[in-house]
């Protein structure tokens, strides 16, 4: 486990003693965190966007109720991460139940290569939406100089941490984090007034 | 400061924050609608890069499970509780070893405070007998113990040996052996 994983745990561990201890706004911030990552692992089981959204929210309700029974034994995410699963499939069944068909082959859904099926759930206007920012970020991207490109490759598809990245570019630390951020900012100009015309 | 609040917001996305700075900004994304907006875009940014498609949830779902909480009635008392009880506990023990630990040394030095007199009187006694002892020596070498002369007799006849009339009871005794 490298020391940014480590990091990301202490500061998941701090905010559920405060959930523990009664400070319910420091749930908000474990919401914050991990809602995208939630709804994209839902996603996969719960192919309609508007119902993701829907199990996402459950999952964290689900969560926060078994709060108290959380020791620590695994990070945060980890058992976060398997509520979501479980409250997707549960849901799944649950449905199939109401509608007397399962609509949804869990196993399927669990290999994440379904994403064009995705597609097919989504209304015209949400795909269009989402095509849209997809399109404003590769875009963003194709226009930013090389190594702002290259850094931002590094960390979001190949996953690297930046100590790695300092590595792989031979250059400090520093050097890439103002890269990552400059890369960032140059995609937000790009997906902010998407976002806000919403 | 600004752009400062947004590059540490870029790091918080990659773990790259120490945990008060991270916990020092989540409280300023609170605070700050326009912070909020900033990582709400940022991380939809980083997941639509990771899986090419991202449904990015709707803008309000913070707010919507928050005002779910708040209507949970789940109190996390019993955890701080259990924290007590651990202390409790704690306290417990370290206050039985405690006693346990008074009681063996009252116990121990009652014990030294008898034994004591008790060994110095065995000291005292052994110094008496050792005392007598050695009396008794100088006694019996002052004064050898009076053997018949005819048994002299006897003696010498069946071990060739001279036992001269000062010869002591042991060396007598040890013929038998």
């Amino acid at each position: 486990m490298n020391d940014q994983a480590l990091t990301s745990e202490q500061i998941d561990r701090e905010l559920v003693l405060r959930v523990q201890q009664g400070d319910k706004s420091a749930y908000d911030h474990l919401v914050r965190k991990y809602q995208h990552k939630i709804i994209q692992i839902v996603n996969r089981y719960v192919k309609d966007p508007s119902e993701a959204q829907d199990v996402a929210q459950e999952s964290f309700i689900k969560a926060y109720r078994a709060l108290n029974n959380f020791r620590g034994d695994s990070a945060f995410y980890t058992w976060l991460y398997r509520i979501a699963i479980n409250t997707a499939k549960n849901y799944l069944v649950s449905r199939a139940r109401r509608h007397s068909q399962y609509e949804v082959d869990v196993q399927e859904a669990e290999q994440i290569g379904n994403i064009p099926q995705l597609r097919s759930l989504e209304t015209p206007e949400q795909q269009l939406f989402n095509e849209e920012i997809i399109a404003a970020i590769k875009s963003a991207i194709d226009k930013l100089p090389e190594e702002m490109r290259m850094a931002i490759m590094l960390r979001e598809f190949e996953g690297l941490s930046y100590e790695e990245i300092a590595k792989a570019m031979d250059c400090p630390v520093g050097t890439v984090r103002s890269r990552i951020f400059r890369a960032r900012e140059a995609i937000d100009n790009k997906l902010s007034p998407l976002l806000d015309n919403r | 400061m600004q752009e400062e609040l947004h590059c540490k917001i870029s790091q918080f996305i990659d773990d790259d924050l120490a945990v008060d700075e991270a916990l020092d900004l989540l409280q300023q994304i609170i605070d700050d609608p326009g912070l909020e907006a900033k990582l709400y875009r940022y991380q939809i940014a980083s997941q639509a890069l990771k899986a090419d498609l991202h449904i990015p949830p709707d803008a309000h779902f913070v707010k919507r499970v928050s005002r779910q909480i708040e209507r949970e009635n789940i109190h996390f008392l019993p955890h701080k509780l259990h924290l007590q009880k651990k202390s409790k506990t704690l306290l417990a023990v370290a206050a039985s070893v405690a006693i346990v630990s008074v009681i063996i040394l009252g116990g121990l030095s009652q014990t030294l405070e008898q034994d004591i007199p008790a060994l110095q009187m065995a000291a005292s006694v052994d110094t008496g007998k050792q005392h007598q002892n050695d009396q008794r020596t100088e006694v019996s070498a002052e004064q050898p113990y009076p053997i018949d002369p005819q048994n002299y007799d006897y003696l010498e006849a069946h071990q060739g040996i001279l036992y001269p009339p000062e010869s002591t009871f042991a060396r007598t005794a040890s013929y038998g052996r």
